[in-house]
């Protein structure tokens, strides 16, 4: 199925294109808002609502670019709201505990997938997710959709509506950022 | 730390993906070799390259298309969409102003309506309409009373 069909399907409300949208694009959606969120939970439900969104907003979508690059700038969207919610969650968490004096209980970017694991890999993944979303939000758009979705510069140009040269700096800016937050952390480094 | 380091330091992560020109690479090879300070910095970052790896091997949960597919049918199901008009999303103010301009004008003519209503049912026609019934009484008593004559 073509991508003019797909979204021909959905218009019509043919629910075998709603299950051929979903089969074609959920790894792609939920993967995607779980290295913007760092949480699965909140990616899988994430992922619900993207898939709403498409169907509700077919109509508008431009055969311009591919569906997955729109689908891409859907997600990417929805994960950064997600995330700017949690932030605001955890800020009114902290301040009621201060007033409670009582622990949250959840510690922020510790999810039921770091269980198991090597308590020193739990670590630096933790780090690794710290210092990815503490850059400026556009280098964390484009470095997650290079790094971990593997996306060329031109793709990523094309979800971000950047030029080409404007991505490779912000990857390269990003790269920067990452390894002056990373390196100090790592025993290699301290070795040194 | 000489020019040689920087380029390194600006680098690691090409270097380690192999992605800078090869005279880049060759550059950074010679100087890797004798600098054991950026050799310790580019295998950190092959640490966090590890750590990236593992991110992506991450599962999600297999029921989750059906959840989705079930999601989209329970919001069909509410929004109707097959029977519904769907108007775009820059008409909707347009059609929310309407429907306010509509209402408030129902409201002015039905005011309208209901004043001039009352205009007619009081002051003086009513009191003719009470004098004439009071008549009317009076009229059905001399009736009655030539009966009973």
């Amino acid at each position: 199925m073509t991508d003019s069909e797909l979204i021909h399907g959905i218009l019509g409300r043919d629910r075998q294109a709603f299950q051929y949208l979903v089969d074609k694009y959920q790894k792609q959606v939920v993967k995607t808002a779980y290295y913007f969120t760092g949480n699965m939970e909140d990616a899988e439900d994430l992922s619900q609502d993207i898939f709403l969104e498409i169907i509700d907003s077919a109509a508008s979508f431009r055969h311009s670019a591919a569906l997955s690059t729109w689908i891409y700038r859907i997600t990417v969207n929805r994960s950064l709201n997600q995330v700017k919610r949690n932030k605001r969650r955890e800020i009114f968490q902290r301040m009621g505990q201060m007033f409670t004096g009582s622990d949250g209980g959840k510690v922020s970017g510790f999810t039921a997938t770091d269980q198991g694991m090597p308590h020193e890999q739990t670590e630096n993944r933790m780090l690794l997710r710290k210092a990815v979303g503490g850059l400026p939000e556009n280098q964390r758009i484009a470095f997650v959709l290079n790094k971990y979705e593997e996306l060329s510069y031109k793709e990523i140009s094309e979800v971000m509506n950047l030029s080409l040269s404007s991505v490779e700096s912000l990857i390269h800016r990003a790269r920067l950022n990452l390894q002056k937050q990373l390196l100090v952390h790592f025993p290699e480094y301290q070795k040194k | 730390m000489n020019t040689d380091c920087k380029f390194i330091r600006d680098n690691l992560f090409d270097i380690q993906d192999n992605l800078l020109p090869e005279a880049g690479m060759a550059r950074s090879r010679e100087h890797l070799a004798g600098c054991p300070g950026c050799a310790s910095m580019l295998s950190s970052i092959s640490s966090v390259n590890e750590l990236i790896e593992e991110e992506k091997k991450v599962s999600f949960n297999p029921f989750l298309g059906t959840r989705i597919l079930l999601k989209i049918d329970a919001h069909n199901a509410v929004n109707g969409h097959r029977g519904m008009p769907q108007f775009p999303r820059l008409l909707r103010p347009l059609m929310a102003a309407a429907l306010i301009i509509l209402a408030v004008l129902t409201g002015f003519f039905a005011g309208k309506q209901g004043s001039s209503i009352r205009r007619q049912t009081s002051g003086p026609d009513l009191n003719i309409m009470k004098s004439e019934l009071f008549i009317s009484e009076l009229n059905d008593e001399d009736k009655t009373i030539e009966l009973y004559k």
